[in-house]
């Protein structure tokens, strides 16, 4: 079909974004966005095609290997490792692309750094999808390195210092979403360090330079003391980043050459010579030297992502693309004129296309909790400047457009709204929304700055420059209020809490008592009663994800040092200290709270069915629930059916969730990080409530064991919100959301008709005032008919590119499971009034 | 468990995977005995990994079934932590699973679902 | 024995002609691109499938 305005119209008509995405974009564009591997796993295993890479595990077993007998710390042991595997990785560089740099050796490897866990290593033994042909070679190696690596993984190394108790809990995978692992989590970074154009690679090396000078003459003056022994561990820490910073320049320096090897030697199109040229003169300057352009200060970007992922698994990837690569946006396209609009959106399509590839080999619940895409890369957009004024620029309004047409379902975007947001943003923000790509998220600045604040004690001009550290929660990117490392296991699957009340703590699913034993619930006389041991499971699970993460914490900058990011973090640079250590860091920790709204519905409905009407006792409950329902199907309907819900503003649900997040709240403040800042918990779910489905036994809210949890965060139950869109907000504005905890998610659906053209504008802008107005801190949409999704489920094949949002991350429908799917379906579809 | 010592712990649990100087322990995480503990219906994976522990939904913390004569033990709390390729040939609970769905594309059922690669066509 | 100094596809450091790239073409089923994997000037070359004499 030729592209004209009519057939664009039809296929409006139609909401086939993808095809309109296709019709739009660039050449280039469209074959770079075709030419991407797609990473993420679906269901629980990785796509047919990609492969585990070896090249990168061999060379750091043999680096390894020759480093056993050296003199060198471990943490330059471990720089030169990664050095190592930089200085010798195959590097590709793909036909029109325009930016370099891909974690593997050939575009469509998973990488899988062997060094993190040796039960991660024995994952990959046990793929039964994507280990490299023949089989019996690839098998000869892994064995090699798993035997090697065994006893020497971070994981086996931390252990025996982690209260075992504690860590087993976790590694069931009942109650926790993770490993207390410094090298595996979400890295937040230090971008006013490293991102304002002030400095790069070699003003940092040339800083480390004086810092070691300085030590070590101050090491050897006529004295002695603790400070100057502190001063040897200094200096080995400046030297393990001065390692990373000139392996990467080197790494840059063999893109130029390849670059400039294919233009002088097989190019023939004079036009792509050129574009060889400027990616070598690029890959000569920067990471080296501060950017110059946009197309450096992406590469620059995209190669300090890349090396901190060459150092530890990062599920997450805390970016605000706008206000840092702003500057140079506005100073190509608009002052000196050297790149066109279009130009430059097809560097922005392509560095989204860049993230989307990255892939990194990650254990079963990372992936089946995140279904379709690689971790959360959620990017903040919007916001406003550390003096309070608006910093939304051009570079926003060309990531919101680049999204739409490339499509990507990772990274995904969360918008910073404020009330000095400008018509012309937020209509691109809508148009993104009203084309079904499920974000950007909203989110309510205001608030989470105040939440900021209130909670971590940042700041106002630090808080400021939050951004998301994962799907939700925010964080500063300045000095001491970025924090290096959240680890996923301070993620609790707190449907157990309510759970665990019927059981005294035991986990019937996994065989294990893994929470507090509180007396038979059968004996509790009052709802007090029962809620207080509500309160004691709630206060047992949480500590119990928060220990080993505390701990993890404090071994971090002793045994599973980061040399790269710490050379990227001014604290770290100043200090000498592993960016790690928790004395150099405000702390910015959080708990999330995945399955959270299960506990207020089963809460309500014991209330109103057992000790307001005594239909119920305790005792018959505890058994129904035990049998998992079986042979009370009328009494699980009741419980259903007849039971308040949250989510339809009424005040005896709605009460409950207040006293549950202020115990909560309450206990945030008496957990306590290793930098002394509290612990608030953050509601929401990625694909956990699929994930969970099996591990979550019977609960009093009607559910049975395998039924999908809800969606999460705050959102009601699939179509249990039955009294529209207002009451929706009116219960979520009941919680406060600066003091009640970190961040709260919540899911929308729209209904694709209602938001077409100006006037779904004006319904959708009407909306997100009363929303903002009531002080909800995030919302999220999906905007697709469930006509639409039904037959994408039948005919996959004919709907590749229709996203949709999960929770707290967007996927391609098709790349997860049946049962998320339906779960989205099932969702509310709300109409606007 | 936290009576257990520290190593016992984690040897009991498989926590740290094979360890060091354990010779062919790697090379055994491919043999599939005839009768492995993961086709087996009292066997629960963990629902974190697929690095091929789990848990005995029958016998308890204490049993050994690759001893000879096997220890079983019926009364406690806790499972017994087993490996999906544990040989189960000694074990007399033993009760060889009906898979519904082994390919893997649905989301984890710790009650019917092994996706490792060496119980792929079992 | 042929070495990979003497392929086509080698191509030397300027600064150290012992060590150099083996740069490739690639088309797998989604995308074409060049690929360069540092490798030894003298490395014996005979196993090499894509060896190709200059």
């Amino acid at each position: 079909m030729a592209v004209t305005a009519e057939s664009l119209k039809e296929l409006e008509k139609k909401q086939a974004w993808w095809w309109i995405a296709e019709k739009k974009r660039s050449r280039r564009l469209d074959y770079l966005r075709k030419a991407v591997w797609k990473k993420g796993a679906i269901g629980g295993l990785y796509p047919a095609g990609l492969i585990v890479d070896l090249e990168r595990p061999v060379l750091q077993t043999e680096k390894a290997r020759e480093l056993e007998s050296s003199a060198d710390p471990y943490v330059i042991k471990f720089a030169k490792i990664l050095a190592h595997v930089l200085d010798n990785k195959t590097i590709f560089i793909t036909d029109h692309s325009q930016l370099v740099g891909y974690l593997g050796s050939t575009p469509n490897t998973i990488t899988w750094d062997p060094s993190l866990a040796s039960i991660l290593n024995h994952e990959v033994i046990n793929d039964p999808q994507c280990l490299p042909e023949p089989l019996d070679d690839s098998l000869r190696t892994i064995k090699d390195i798993v035997n090697y690596w065994a006893g020497k993984s971070d994981l086996d190394k931390i252990l025996p210092y982690m209260d075992l108790d504690d860590s087993m809990k976790i590694l069931s995978g009942a109650i926790g979403w993770g490993v207390p692992l410094a090298r595996g989590g979400y890295s937040g970074k230090d971008y006013e360090y490293i991102m304002t154009g002030k400095r790069a690679f070699e003003d940092i090396i040339a800083e480390l330079d004086r810092r070691i000078d300085d030590a070590y003459a101050k090491a050897h003056e006529p004295s002695a003391s603790k400070e100057i022994s502190n001063l040897y561990d200094k200096i080995n820490n400046w030297e393990a980043m001065k390692i990373t910073l000139e392996a990467g320049i080197r790494y840059a320096k063999r893109y130029a050459r390849l670059a400039r090897i294919i233009a002088e030697n097989f190019e023939t199109d004079p036009a792509r010579r050129e574009e060889l040229l400027k990616i070598a003169r690029t890959c000569e300057h920067v990471p080296a030297k501060p950017p110059r352009d946009l197309q450096e200060s992406l590469q620059y970007d995209l190669f300090i992502q890349l090396f901190s992922r060459n150092e530890a698994i990062e599920g997450a990837w805390p970016a605000r693309p706008d206000y840092y690569h702003g500057p140079y946006y506005e100073k190509d396209v608009n002052v000196d004129r050297v790149l066109t609009e279009e130009e430059a959106l097809d560097l922005v399509g392509e560095f989204l296309i860049r993230a989307y590839e990255v892939s990194q080999y990650k254990p079963k619940w990372s992936r089946e909790g995140l279904q379709g895409i690689e971790g959360t890369w959620v990017w903040t957009l919007g916001g406003v400047k550390p003096d309070g004024s608006d910093a939304c620029n051009g570079m926003t309004i060309a990531l919101l457009k680049a999204a739409r047409l490339v499509r990507v379902s990772n990274p995904t975007f969360a918008f910073r709204w404020h009330p000095k947001v400008s018509d012309e943003v937020m209509r691109e923000c809508f148009e993104c929304i009203r084309q079904g790509l499920g974000y950007p998220s909203m989110r309510n600045d205001p608030v989470l700055v105040a939440n900021a604040m209130h909670w971590h004690g940042h700041p106002i001009e630090e808080a400021r420059t939050w951004v998301h550290q994962a799907c939700m929660s925010p964080a500063p990117t300045t000095k001491h209020g970025f924090q290096p490392m959240r680890m996923a296991n301070a993620t609790a699957n707190t449907a157990k809490i309510i759970e665990y009340v019927f059981t005294s703590g035991y986990d019937n699913i996994v065989n294990m008592q893994i929470g507090a034993e509180t007396p038979p619930v059968e004996t509790f006389k009052s709802y007090e009663e029962f809620f207080q041991a509500w309160v004691t499971q709630m206060k047992h699970v949480f500590s119990l994800v928060v220990r080993p993460v505390n701990r993890g914490r404090m071994l971090a900058p002793t045994l599973t040092p980061r040399p790269f990011l710490s050379a990227v973090s001014e604290r770290s640079v100043e200090s000498g200290l592993d960016v790690n250590d928790p004395s150099i860091s405000r702390g910015n920790a959080w708990i999330t709270a995945f399955t959270w709204v299960e506990n207020i519905d089963s809460l309500a409905a014991v209330k109103k069915l057992v000790f307001d009407e005594k239909k119920y006792t305790l005792a018959e409950l505890k058994e129904a629930l035990a049998n998992n329902w079986e042979g009370r199907e009328e009494m699980r309907l009741d419980f259903v059916r007849n039971a308040p819900k949250w989510g339809n503003d009424d005040d005896y649900v709605d009460s409950i969730m207040l006293d549950c997040l202020r115990e909560a709240a309450k206990f945030s403040r008496e957990l306590k990080c290793p930098s002394g800042n509290s612990w608030p918990i953050l509601p929401e779910n990625v694909s956990g409530n699929i994930h969970y489905a099996n591990v979550v036994g019977a609960l009093p809210n009607g559910r049975r064991l395998g039924d999908a949890l809800y969606d999460g965060g705050i959102s009601p139950g699939p179509g249990l919100d039955k009294k529209g869109p207002t009451a929706v907000l009116n219960s979520c504005a009941k919680i406060d959301h600066i003091t009640h905890g970190r961040a709260f998610l919540l899911n929308q659906r729209l209904s694709p008709t209602q938001m077409a053209g100006e006037k779904g504008y004006q319904l959708c802008k009407a909306y997100m005032k009363t929303w903002a107005d009531l002080g909800i801190d995030h919302v999220q949409f999906n905007c697709v008919s469930d006509e639409t999704l039904r037959a994408a489920q039948r005919d996959p094949e004919k709907y590749p590119e229709l996203i949709v949002r999960v929770a707290g991350y967007s996927a391609h429908f098709v790349d997860i499971s049946r049962k998320t799917q339906d779960n989205i379906i099932q969702r509310t579809v709300q109409g606007l009034a | 468990m936290a009576r257990m010592s520290r190593d016992e712990y984690a040897k009991a649990s498989g926590v740290f995977g094979v360890k060091p100087g354990a010779g062919s322990a790697v090379e055994d995480l491919d043999k599939v005995p005839e009768r492995p503990c993961g086709l087996c219906k009292h066997c629960l994976e963990v629902a974190w990994s697929s690095d091929g522990r789990g848990s005995c939904n029958v016998l308890k913390e204490g049993s050994d079934i690759t001893c000879d004569p096997p220890v079983f033990v019926l009364e406690g709390k806790n499972g017994y932590m087993m490996r999906l390729l544990t040989d189960a040939s000694r074990c007399t609970y033993y009760e060889r699973n009906e898979f519904i769905d082994k390919d893997g594309f649905e989301c984890s059922d710790p009650v019917f679902r092994r996706f490792i690669r060496q119980l792929r066509d079992k | 024995m042929p070495t990979c100094k003497e392929c086509k596809k080698f191509f030397p450091l300027e600064e150290d002609p012992k060590k150099g790239d083996c740069v490739q073409r690639v088309v797998d089923p989604r995308q074409a691109f060049y690929q360069a994997k540092p490798v030894e000037a003298d490395r014996n070359a005979a196993s090499c499938p894509s060896f190709e004499k200059r």
